[in-house]
């Protein structure tokens, strides 16, 4: 607790996490983060240059520890890979964040394909299952565990032309949930982080709709996106620490205050 | 790495009992703050609730902070009276230099407190409760939000509610109203405290293990009305299976407070064990 430890001590001293889509934007902000508090960070990304260079970053520019271990999201043998490798080289696995997602583009509601669903269930929380089941008789046997999954205010706002991704991410919540409940007799907590982040995909939505980008900003409270490794990296160390030890089956919103009362999501969109 | 070097805390319910506000104080101390701690101080407090302290319990807070190599106020006021919340800003400016961090732990349940059902509740015990809870929080923010304001660098602030603030919690109706009405203003307070670059947030805990915290009679009396005694209440409700300690709320508000809060402003975190409400 932050009562009983120094200010020079890592919070992380110890602990084995991996954090999915390590490779950039809230994934690579989050390794960073843990990797300056102590922690041994597995980056599993499907990119072997942004992995290697996250990797490089921590170990050379942080002198911290890290491994990279190449993971495609979407096949489930790969997830699995990813904690067993971890645990081969690392001893064990005290910390999951399932950062990582891949969904279909924005489309109306009447025209998205089924195949958009499909994606972006299987690449939200289907890897996430995967990857918690897989975690499990590891954080269980050590009666300590650490999962931290990221959702959107996509999907606790129903934002428009993202009907996929919302019901993906609303997915992940439930599962969040149900695991805290299920799995709290093991003191496996189990708590979603909703950012408001300037990360690559939002970059990439600001560039494609720059006035509604412009307005949503004016509408959040603290008139800004969040950094990836400073704003949203201290609220899952917050979670990922013994800070939180009573917390389990919440949302945390770093988001600006956005949370509240939403945010006009309205790019331009034709018929 | 967290740290309030150079920073000034005004603690309000810092010496009652279940002894969350304590563990605020002395965790901001030992982070580097300076504290002001304050509370509603009686000679002999009742056992009935949590609403008071005594003169010992407040002079135990201040020199926990100063053992902390901390400097430290303690301030006996009315958290409900305008005045004296103002006073007690203004004296901790004058004596620690600044306000940058609000925590507001006042308020209480009990009898005096609006326990029982909302058909046998008096106006004037169910006007006390509201001041108690939710006015007294109000004062607290604004007092030291004014003072952040003026002081022109920001700051952060944290209420304590309750889980009671998110379901209606039978034969606690004042309070549930009163500690609902936090999250909901403390939401407001981020929207309008932001372009000072203060932050706002507020916590709902299940409550304070009876024993850690010397005594919490308004969980005892909840959890013997639902299951019949304390044990089996924790076991069928709480997923950890387990009650929280004073210093688990209170690593929540620092949490809140902190740097590591950086961008969440008008959140309400659960502190509850997983219990959903």
């Amino acid at each position: 607790m932050w009562c009983n430890g120094g200010n020079d001590m890592g919070r992380l001293d110890g602990r084995v996490a991996i954090v999915t889509g390590g490779g950039q934007g809230i994934g690579r902000g989050i390794a960073r983060r843990f990797a300056r508090e102590g922690a041994a960070v597995v980056v599993a990304e499907i990119n072997p240059d942004t992995g290697a260079a996250v990797v490089a970053e921590i170990t050379e520019e942080l002198g911290g520890r890290a491994i990279f271990v190449p993971t495609d999201i979407l096949q489930q043998d790969q997830v699995e890979a990813m904690v067993q490798q971890t645990v081969d080289e690392l001893g064990t696995v005290h910390i999951l964040v399932n950062n990582a997602y891949v969904a279909g583009g924005f489309a109306r509601f009447e025209h998205k394909p089924d195949g958009d669903l499909e994606l972006a269930f299987r690449g939200g929380p289907l890897h996430t299952w995967w990857a918690m089941r897989a975690a499990f008789p590891h954080m269980k046997a050590q009666q300590w565990g650490r999962i931290i999954n990221f959702v959107s205010l996509n999907g606790i706002n129903a934002h428009k032309y993202s009907a996929d991704y919302n019901a993906a991410k609303e997915a992940i919540r439930a599962i969040t949930r149900t695991a805290a409940v299920e799995w709290g007799r093991h003191n496996i907590l189990c708590n979603c982080i909703a950012p408001a982040a300037a990360s690559p995909a939002y970059v990439a939505f600001a560039t494609a709709a720059p006035e509604n980008a412009k307005e949503m900003l004016q509408a959040n409270p603290l008139r800004r996106m969040g950094d990836p490794e400073h704003d949203i990296g201290g609220v899952a160390l917050f979670l990922a620490s013994e800070d939180s030890d009573y917390v389990t089956g919440n949302t945390i919103f770093a988001s600006g205050g956005t949370q509240v009362n939403g945010v006009q999501w309205d790019p331009p969109m034709p018929d | 790495m967290i740290s309030f070097e150079g920073k000034v805390a005004w603690v309000s319910g810092a010496a009652r009992k279940p002894g969350m506000g304590a563990a605020v104080a002395r965790i901001l101390a030992h982070h580097g703050a300076d504290v002001a701690c304050v509370d509603v101080v009686v000679p002999e407090p009742t056992v009935a609730d949590t609403y008071e302290a005594s003169p010992e319990g407040l002079a135990a807070v201040v020199a926990a902070v100063e053992a902390e190599g901390r400097r430290a106020i303690g301030l006996a006021i009315d958290p409900t009276d305008p005045d004296e919340v103002a006073a007690s800003v203004a004296r901790t400016v004058e004596v620690l230099g600044r306000v940058d961090l609000c925590a507001n732990l006042s308020g209480g349940t009990g009898p005096r407190f609006g326990t029982g059902p909302l058909l046998d509740v008096s106006p004037e015990i169910f006007q006390r409760t509201l001041d108690a809870n939710l006015t007294a929080t109000w004062l607290g923010a604004q007092a030291c939000a004014r003072q952040m304001i003026a002081q022109g660098d920001g700051g952060a602030i944290v209420n304590l509610a309750s889980s009671a603030a998110l379901t209606g919690e039978p034969s606690f109706g004042a309070f549930s109203a009163a500690r609902a009405g936090v999250v909901r203003m403390t939401e407001v307070l981020a929207y309008e405290l932001a372009a000072h670059n203060i932050r706002a947030n507020s916590v709902c805990p299940l409550g304070v293990a009876p024993a850690a915290g010397g005594g919490n009679p308004g969980l005892e009396y909840t959890a013997t009305q639902h299951k019949g005694d304390v044990d089996t209440w924790v076991r069928d409700l709480i997923p950890l299976g387990r009650m929280q300690s004073p210093e688990e709320t209170a690593n929540v508000m620092v949490f809140l407070l902190s740097d590591a809060a950086s961008f969440v402003t008008g959140e309400n975190i659960q502190v509850t064990g997983g219990a959903r409400f």
